[in-house]
């Protein structure tokens, strides 16, 4: 009867084995205690009996949480005593009495046969409760007083066990871990139904085989407990600790004999431990993460600072500031939690499109390494002439066909297809090319190449520099102002305009042709008021006058021109008295054929003379003005802007290119003398003086070398990388230079800067012939073989760490081509915002700003 | 027919109620609002002015559909052109375009002036072509000095500008010529001279009185005087202006009996003997560039001043400095003054004619800045505009000259000029160069003078 009882006890529980053990334990202890105590236990209450299943699990769940404590906390585990300290017994009562309780309020609903075995019940509950919680539990009101004296039996029983084996270490309880639960040695079959239902048979079960399996003694009909009286007191006697803890095993019959193992198992259990003895529940702990530095060096006594032990008050700064500006609403908590980096960001709300397909293959063609994905190029889609029944006009005309026949199957119109008429669709036959053309596409994906081409995305706009509008730049010439007409020669052509050059006062203009005259303009009204033929006999076309320039002095009233192989004094005659006398003072020398003074080198190179006119009377309608009054003759031909005056107006400067080291000659007008600057032959093409420095500047060679003219050195060497220079100008401030080159460049040099030129341009079609800055306003002007002027506004800046600003405001097209030449020469008018322009056409224009 | 006409003139739509008013009481109509279409301009106004004086017979005249038909009519020999002003500005759109770009309501009554329109002026005689470029004219009395580039100033009379005097006065072009209406001609040119000519009052002869000396060391490019008076003003191409006194002159000539300045130009005349030397009664530098233009105000306290540096300056002769500056955005190439008021006109190189209100302020000149020009006066010529003359008789009225060879005649009240002369547009030899409008004049009566680089004076009028 009990025996059906506790099977059923160990059907419930979740750990079979350890109920199993717990049950044998009960059985021996009730068969100890049976021993010990002769009377059989009376029949327990029936409350008794549902009770014992509900605490069995709850007791199970309870002792697997004291075995994580006693762990949590170090105990040792094996000593019950200890263990005991740790259990919390009120609180087992109140669980117990609550259980009962429970059980008594159930009670009526309980069904029949769990009632039957409740005599014996209650010792297996007991014990049961005794082991498994472990605590000797002050006795309840009803029925638990006799169950103690038996659980303390075996309490001793074991705490003797434990005593004679050494803590952990005993050899006889370390054994492979056997207890799994495929070893259980039960045989009998019938599965979970109660035992009692075999009461009324000598068997209690079938094994595998089918066999019955035959009740023990102890459970036979005929056994009424004497037996066991008498055999307990045979072990008793005995005193063999084999027969010790033996107990029977209702389910199959049998009486087992513990192993001292088991009992180990079993006392573990009950204290709480780790149910192996093998396992060390506390291994020695290996500091491997220490929080200890190892400090080493001379600080390694240091003491903490103060600060690190109190409260940041920068951070409670912080902290007041996050919370006033979120109290105002400058940021809000997303931002504080670092959801959003910065305030104006929105924030990302949920109506943002997900990827709803990420990670499909498309996805993952273009995240995959190795060469890009190139998608195939596109079938091309169907078209109406694809149609089963297309209009007409996509139908071929029998020509059509012809013609088509003829060409290739790329050029027809829709390849191979020959669009057709059908009346249905169902008429409409296989297309005879789809293999063909199914075919080449295939071939078409597999040989033709395919490459990515990366498109800049850029904005061409945003590659242009970002330069004030030209209008905001005003005044730069921009208007023809007035045009002075220049005598038609005898066969009714216009004669080139070479040179050009303004009076410092603007007043005056002077222009240089190739028919070898020099004449004087009246700026303002167009008037030509004189003119000087400069060719050495009359009527002969030589000497085309390829440079003009005005004294820079407003006082001596002198031009410079030049013609073929010589230089001409012109005194202009337009001064006052007082300025008259100056100049006639001034060319003197000059006049009277040269001061002398001249070096054998120089001598050979330059010959001062005295103006001959050559039986010729002045163009000039005022017969008075003398005009030229010397001449200087080279041994080679002057170039083109070969004759520059020094801003003082006494000395000038003339260029022969061809003749060697005395290409360039420096000569005074006042002494009638020239020297000869360099030693060495040269290759120059442009030269020009400093405004205000004794400096000289030559360009040639590839290269621009500044000069100074007193210390006689170079001074600095500038690389244009450009061919040959044409013409060079230098700005009023003497730091900035401009070239104007044959391979149309125009290249700006800042001279504080570097000797590599700030600014290169190139925007003319032919060669540059003249560039010029303006004296009194930020502009500069480029004329070139286009017949183009270019206009250019180049503001120039004091501050060292501002580039110059160059911004071209304006084209004009001044002058056609004629020949290879255009527009020939520039000059800007002294004081107006007004540019002069001369060119191959004959054309002498005045611009002017509007 | 009228009835009929009257239809259609509502089939064409809106009519509008104006009252016209003469200004010439020669015409005056009645006051009376009349309805005429929106759409009518000026031909057409002046058509139902002439119905309204009569001077058109029958209504079918009235209206302005066949402008050809009405010119060829018989009738309208006696029909006058007129113009007409709403405003005190010449109307040159139709009424209703008047009306919408000055948001006038269509209900209100437009008030509308109108005087004769001016005549064209027709080339009425031109000179024997003088050797050089004209540069400056003066008219005094039936007679015109002509300064030429070739040193020398011609008087001519008469209809047909006969040369009755030449005097080969300067050794360079002569740049300026002004006179001071009482005998006494003043030229200055290129040799930086200012010479001061005497012309008795047949002006059968001219003669010259005063070399102005050590005033200029550049051209003379301006010259003006203060009409009535002995003094006179020049400026040069430098920008300096001179002063100089004749009477002053006279006084010293007076202290020094050897040389009366009366015996010195009688005789001078007779016997050709050297004139007297003129000091400058002050000699300042006050613009920067080229006096181009001079001219005195009208109270004679102020000289005025037009300069290729932008500027156009009041000098006040008492207090010899500048009493008003005004800055336009271009030279300042000529300059003339209402013979009216102070209003003052400037050319520029950019074909523009401005309008300068010259009135000096008594209280502090700060706010110089803010009087700008009036540029009523738009763009019409070609080229750099050569001189200015207002006309002596009328009020609004003046010319201008070219270097596009035009002399065209405006009217202040208009934007659009009057008159476009083509008075030396003519080529000039072979060159393919044009001629040049250099100098202007108005006649007594209303005649204007031009000359120009092709060396005819011509007369229009």
């Amino acid at each position: 009867m009990p025996s059906t009882k506790k099977s059923s006890v160990s059907r419930r529980v979740p750990d079979k084995k350890l109920e199993v053990t717990g049950k044998r334990v009960s059985n021996s202890s009730r068969k100890s205690s049976k021993a010990k105590i002769l009377p059989p236990p009376p029949p327990e209450p029936e409350e008794e009996e549902g009770d014992s299943e509900e605490e069995s699990e709850e007791e199970v769940v309870d002792g697997s949480d004291d075995e994580e404590e006693g762990e949590a906390f170090g105990e040792d585990g094996y000593d019950s005593g200890h263990s005991s300290e740790f259990y919390d017994s009120a609180a087992e009562d109140d669980e117990e009495e609550d259980g009962e309780e429970d059980e008594e309020e159930e009670d009526e609903d309980d069904d029949g046969f769990e009632d039957q075995g409740s005599d014996s019940d209650d010792d297996g509950d007991d014990e049961l409760q005794m082991i498994e919680t472990h605590t000797p539990p002050p006795p309840p009101a009803f029925s638990k007083s006799k169950t103690n004296p038996r659980s303390a039996v075996v309490q001793r029983e074991i705490e003797k066990l434990h005593d004679s084996a050494t803590v952990g270490v005993n050899q006889a309880l370390l054994h492979i871990d056997d207890l799994s639960s495929d070893d259980e040695e039960g045989n009998n079959t019938i599965g979970r139904v109660p035992l009692h239902w075999y009461d009324e048979y000598d068997h209690i079960g079938y094994d595998t085989s089918g066999g019955k399996v035959m009740k023990g003694p102890g459970e036979s009909a005929a056994n009424d407990g004497v037996e066991d009286i008498f055999k307990s007191l045979d072990d008793k006697l005995s005193a063999s600790d084999k027969n010790k803890f033996t107990i029977y095993d209702a389910l199959n019959g049998k009486e087992v004999t513990l192993t001292p193992r088991e009992i180990e198992v079993i006392r573990r259990i009950q204290s709480g431990a780790y149910a192996h003895p093998e396992h060390n529940a506390n291994p020695d702990y290996i500091d491997y993460y220490s929080s200890k530095k190892i400090q080493v060096g001379f600080n390694s006594n240091r003491v903490e600072p103060k600060s690190r032990f109190q409260p940041s008050k920068w951070e409670a700064l912080q902290v007041r500031r996050l919370l006033k500006r979120l109290k105002d609403g400058k940021i809000d908590m997303d931002y504080l939690t670092g959801k959003k980096k910065s305030m104006q960001e929105k924030k990302e709300s949920d109506d943002k499109p997900k990827e709803m397909w990420r990670g499909d293959e498309e996805d993952e063609l273009l995240n995959r390494k190795g060469p890009t994905h190139i998608a195939a190029a596109k079938v091309k889609t169907p078209g109406t002439e694809e149609s089963y029944n297309p209009p007409a006009e996509y139908i071929p005309t029998e020509d059509e066909l012809k013609k088509w026949d003829e060409l290739d199957v790329e050029d027809r119109p829709y390849g191979l297809l020959v669009p057709k008429k059908h009346p249905n669709l169902r008429s409409v036959g296989a297309y005879e090319h789809a293999v063909r053309e199914r075919f080449e596409r295939c071939l078409d994906l597999y040989l033709a190449p395919r490459e990515m081409k990366r498109r800049l995305n850029i904005d061409p706009e945003s590659l242009v520099p970002q330069l004030p509008k030209a209008r905001d730049l005003k005044p730069y010439p921009t208007v023809r102002c007035m045009k002075y007409v220049t005598p038609s020669l005898e066969d009714g052509t216009m004669p080139k305009i070479r040179a050009l050059s303004v009076s410092p006062d603007g007043q005056w203009l002077a222009t240089g042709a190739e028919d070898g005259f020099v004449r004087l303009w009246e700026v303002g009204t167009g008037r030509l008021l004189r003119s000087w033929d400069l060719r050495e006999k009359e009527g002969e076309g030589e000497g085309a006058v390829n440079c003009v320039a005005f004294n820079p002095n407003p006082n001596h009233h002198v031009l410079l021109a030049s013609s073929a192989t010589n230089c001409y004094i012109i005194s202009t005659g337009v001064g006052n008295a007082e300025d008259s006398e100056l100049t006639t003072a001034l060319l003197s020398v000059a006049s009277s054929g040269g001061g002398g003074v001249l070096s054998e080198k120089v001598k050979k190179a330059v010959k001062w003379e005295k103006f001959d006119r050559g039986g010729r009377k002045t163009l000039s309608k005022h017969a008075a003005v003398e005009g030229a009054v010397a001449k200087l003759s080279f041994n080679g031909t002057i170039a083109t802007e070969g004759v520059k005056w020094h801003e003082k107006g006494d000395y000038f400067l003339t260029l022969t290119p061809s003749t060697g080291a005395s290409c360039v000659l420096i000569h005074q007008l006042s002494k009638g003398s020239s020297q000869q600057p360099f030693g060495k032959k040269r290759e120059v093409s442009a030269v020009e003086f400093h405004g205000s420095k004794p400096f000289l500047f030559v360009a040639g060679d590839g290269v621009v070398r500044i000069y100074h003219l007193v210390k006689q050195t170079m001074v600095k060497k500038l690389y244009p990388n450009c061919k040959y220079v044409t013409s060079m100008s230098l700005h009023g401030t003497g730091d900035h230079l401009i070239l104007g080159t044959l391979d149309r460049k125009t290249i700006w040099f800042d001279l504080d800067l570097s000797d590599r030129p700030y600014k290169t341009m190139k925007y003319h079609e032919k060669a540059i012939r003249g560039v010029r800055f303006s004296k009194k306003y930020p502009l500069m002007a480029t004329c070139a073989d286009d017949g183009h002027v270019n206009v250019f506004h180049s503001t120039v800046y004091d501050d060292l760490m501002r580039n110059p600003l160059i911004v071209p405001v304006k084209v004009i097209r001044a002058h056609h081509q004629v020949g290879r030449l255009g527009a020939t020469a520039i000059a800007w008018h002294p004081k107006l915002p007004w540019i002069f322009t001369a060119g191959a056409d004959g054309a002498t224009i005045l611009w002017q700003d509007i | 027919m009228s009835d009929d006409d009257e239809m259609n003139v509502e089939d064409r739509g809106v009519k509008v109620r104006v009252q016209l008013n003469s200004l010439v009481p020669e015409y005056s109509v009645p006051k009376d609002a009349i309805a005429v279409p929106s759409e009518v301009r000026k031909s057409g106004l002046s058509k139902v002015v002439n119905y309204l004086l009569g001077n058109v017979e029958g209504g079918g005249d009235s209206s302005d559909s066949d402008d050809d038909s009405v010119e060829g009519n018989k009738a309208s020999d006696k029909s006058v052109d007129f113009d007409f002003l709403i405003k005190n500005r010449f109307l040159r759109t139709s009424v209703s375009s008047y009306m919408r770009a000055n948001n006038i309501s269509a209900e209100s009554v437009l008030q509308i002036d109108f005087v004769p329109k001016a005549t064209k002026p027709e080339n009425q005689g031109e000179s024997e072509a003088l050797p050089d470029w004209v540069s400056g004219l003066y008219f005094d009395a039936g007679t015109l000095f002509s300064a030429c580039y070739d040193g020398t100033v011609r008087g001519m009379g008469g209809d047909k500008l006969e040369i009755t005097s030449s005097l080969a006065a300067h050794g360079a072009p002569i740049r300026c010529i002004d006179g001071n209406g009482q005998g006494l001609l003043a030229t200055g040119g290129h040799d930086q001279q200012l010479l001061v000519h005497e012309y008795p009052a047949n002006k059968q002869s001219l003669a010259t009185a005063y070399v102005c000396a050590e005033g200029h060391s550049t051209s003379v490019e301006s010259v003006a005087w203060c009409k009535g008076e002995s003094r006179l003003a020049s400026g040069d191409f430098s920008g300096r202006l001179c002063l100089w006194d004749v009477s002053a002159a006279a006084q010293t000539s007076a202290q020094n009996p050897s040389s009366s300045k009366r015996q010195k130009t009688s005789s001078k005349t007779s016997k050709g003997s050297s004139p007297e030397t003129l000091q400058a009664a002050l000699s300042t530098p006050l613009h920067n560039s080229s006096i181009s233009g001079l001219v005195w105000s009208s109270d004679k306290s102020a000289v005025i001043t037009g300069s290729h540096d932008y500027s156009v300056r009041a000098f006040d002769v008492e207090a010899q400095g500048p009493a008003l500056t005004l800055n336009s955005n271009r030279v300042v190439t000529c300059l003339a003054k209402s013979f009216f008021s102070d209003v003052v006109a400037t050319g520029h190189p950019d074909t523009q004619i401005k309008l300068w209100d010259m009135r000096m302020k008594k209280n502090g000149g700060s706010d110089d800045s803010v009087i700008t020009a009036d540029t009523t006066l738009r763009p019409s010529h070609k080229s750099w505009i050569s001189c200015i003359s207002f006309d002596p008789n009328q009020v609004y009225n003046l010319t201008s000259a070219s270097h596009d060879g035009t002399v065209k005649t405006w009217d202040v009240r208009c934007s659009l000029p009057l008159h476009t002369i083509k008075g030396h547009v003519g080529k000039i030899g072979d060159d393919g160069e044009r001629g040049k409008a250099l100098a202007l004049a108005y006649g007594k009566d209303g005649g204007i003078y031009s000359g120009g680089s092709d060396g005819e004076v011509k007369r229009f009028g």
